[in-house]
């Protein structure tokens, strides 16, 4: 989406020049995807709070040395992922296995009568992601929060990067299609 | 079969590239994923907030981040309210601080910084920041600190160097 795009180029360039409005915006449009990525290290909630704000905290000095909006994205996913790293050595989070999170949601509670539908595409779509290689599902799951401009400095930040033959994007998605369409007789929707 | 007509049906089989564009039907299932995780693992209704209380600094001073490396709870004296001690280190300043909840509803912090040292010590909170300075000893306190969020900031004597921390919840 080019307007967004320029949107994000703007809204980081006004950042990099003090804007302190510019970078709140900027804070709700990437936390999410921040959030995703402490989580799927394996950190408690706590920790990853502590973790994501740690790397905007840590953005503020170096804003002058990233170059793009894409490259400020892959920077965050990096310091987020190597702060999880420091708190985990540290052993300051409780090790949360990416599977309690399934087993929690593997059962998805009935919704009122209007949502019944989307509830049963929901636990379609669950089945299908728990049944996908770890890497897979990690992959995606972060991927789903990216803009598409970030993809390629995200992926790489993610130690895998976008020309790799280990798990990508269009062969995860190739799996998840695959595994959603045997899970019944019609197509995703 | 079924795999045929899918493959057929969005052209995904074939190109694995990643920088291609997304189908339709991918874009849809990317969303759909989306929508998963947030209703799975959803981030804290205040982080936001609380980040952006975080970064609302003056940044054209020299700024060093302050790592939380250890929290833990510990009975308090006073009320049933458990203190917590809260430790955080940076490159040049290590920072302990206890927070004990007061009956009022505030609390009381205390702080030591090591390496010893006289620095001014600010507490930012949403209404206005509360000051002190630390003694000889490294030591500090503050007194009637209202419940929400904190943040910590110890402004290095002789320099123009702030040490930050991450923000708490009182």
């Amino acid at each position: 989406m080019p307007v967004d795009q320029d949107q994000v180029g703007a809204l980081f360039r006004a950042a990099r020049d003090g804007d302190r409005d510019a970078l709140a915006d900027l804070v709700r449009r990437l936390t999410p995807m921040l959030w995703q990525v402490a989580r799927s290290q394996g950190l408690d909630r706590e920790a990853s709070v502590d973790v994501v704000q740690t790397a905007w905290l840590e953005l503020l000095g170096s804003l002058a040395d990233i170059q793009s909006p894409s490259a400020l994205a892959g920077w965050l996913v990096t310091v987020t992922k190597r702060e999880a790293w420091r708190v985990r050595k540290a052993g300051r989070s409780e090790h949360v296995e990416e599977d309690a999170v399934f087993v929690e949601m593997r059962d998805p509670r009935p919704g009122p009568a209007d949502q019944v539908v989307d509830g049963e595409s929901r636990a379609r779509l669950w089945a299908a992601v728990d049944a996908l290689p770890e890497r897979c599902r990690t992959l995606l799951r972060i991927v789903a929060f990216v803009r598409r401009p970030d993809y390629a400095e995200v992926s790489e930040a993610l130690g895998m990067p976008v020309g790799s033959v280990g798990p990508n994007r269009g062969r995860c998605l190739a799996k998840l299609r695959e595994l959603l369409v045997a899970d019944r007789t019609g197509g995703w929707r | 079969m079924n795999r045929e007509n899918s493959r057929n049906g969005n052209g995904a089989g074939t190109g694995t590239g990643a920088n291609e564009p997304l189908s339709d039907v991918d874009e849809s299932i990317l969303a759909a994923v989306r929508r998963l995780w947030e209703t799975a693992d959803p981030m804290p209704a205040g982080l936001i907030e609380q980040i952006r209380f975080a970064l609302d600094l003056d940044t054209s001073l020299d700024l060093e981040v302050s790592r939380m490396v250890e929290t833990q709870e510990l009975a308090a004296a006073r009320t049933d309210e458990l203190t917590r001690l809260v430790t955080f280190q940076s490159d040049s300043l290590s920072i302990m601080i206890t927070i004990e909840p007061r009956v009022d509803g505030t609390a009381r912090i205390d702080g030591w910084l090591t390496p010893a040292a006289c620095h001014e010590i600010e507490l930012r909170c949403p209404a206005t920041p509360i000051t002190t300075s630390s003694d000889d000893a490294g030591r500090f306190s503050l007194d009637s600190v209202p419940t929400g969020i904190v943040q910590l900031i110890v402004h290095l004597s002789g320099n123009s160097r702030r040490i930050i921390t991450p923000t708490m919840e009182i």
